[in-house]
């Protein structure tokens, strides 16, 4: 951002007081003054009483990156329109008998296709695992890469794929 | 490889995974670390004693060197 054209200038009171003249330096500080003031609160828009930093009456913001807390999003504001389906990562794990895999923290699309099918997806809810009563087919989750695996407790190898975003 | 969690190289490994044998980051194309493939520690006693063929058929022979 350019700073204003014109410095902003002190004028200290022994210069206006009843016995200052009105000179070229006063003046030329008042006007100075004025110009950094003018373009300081939005040079290039049209002024307005209250100007809302819309991009016509001033400048609109740039926020900091990461300063767009939870708090300033209304509950019901994110929509699937503005959630990204593109896809970051994509891969796959084998998940071997007695083995866990823990994804780390992700949204991502989950499909199990290994021909074990012995794997149940298992939440750590108050202390322990708790699994799913069926194998693990498919679904999207949502992982915080802690409270959440795969545990392969049958004989034989399952794959998983997914997709992340 | 034992998770040891005061171990700096398990910085990224979720802490109820401590004391298990980790036998794979899964890594995505960036790099990152997108999960963790891990056995108990008894699995991998046992596991110990198999052979080779033994192994092979479990499928963990590739993993022989992280337990």
């Amino acid at each position: 951002m350019a700073a204003p054209s014109k410095s902003y200038t002190l004028i200290a009171d022994s210069s206006i007081d009843a016995d200052s003249p009105i000179d070229v330096t006063l003046m030329t500080r008042i006007r100075d003054n004025l110009i950094h003031l003018e373009e300081w609160l939005g040079n290039g828009y049209t002024a307005a009483q209250d100007h809302d930093h819309d991009g016509v009456n001033s400048k609109t913001p740039v926020l900091a990156d990461l300063s767009v807390t939870t708090a300033k999003i209304a509950a019901t504001a994110v929509t699937g329109a503005k959630v990204s389906k593109t896809i970051a990562t994509s891969g796959s794990q084998a998940i071997l008998t007695g083995a866990t895999w823990t994804p780390s923290a992700v949204v991502g699309n989950f499909i199990n296709v290994g021909s074990a099918g012995t794997t149940a997806l298992e939440l750590y809810i108050s202390g322990a695992w708790h699994a799913s009563e069926a194998q693990f087919v498919g679904g999207l989750l949502i992982t915080d890469g802690t409270n959440m695996r795969f545990n392969n407790t049958g004989a034989g190898t399952d794959t998983i794929y997914c997709q992340t975003f | 490889m034992l998770i040891d969690k005061t171990n700096p190289e398990f910085n990224d490994v979720p802490s109820h995974l401590d004391g298990q044998i980790l036998l794979e980051r899964t890594v995505s194309p960036d790099g990152q670390a997108t999960g963790w493939l891990t056995i108990s520690s008894a699995l991998a006693n046992e596991l110990k004693a198999k052979t080779d063929a033994e192994l092979e058929a479990t499928g963990y022979l590739k993993y022989k060197s992280e337990m």
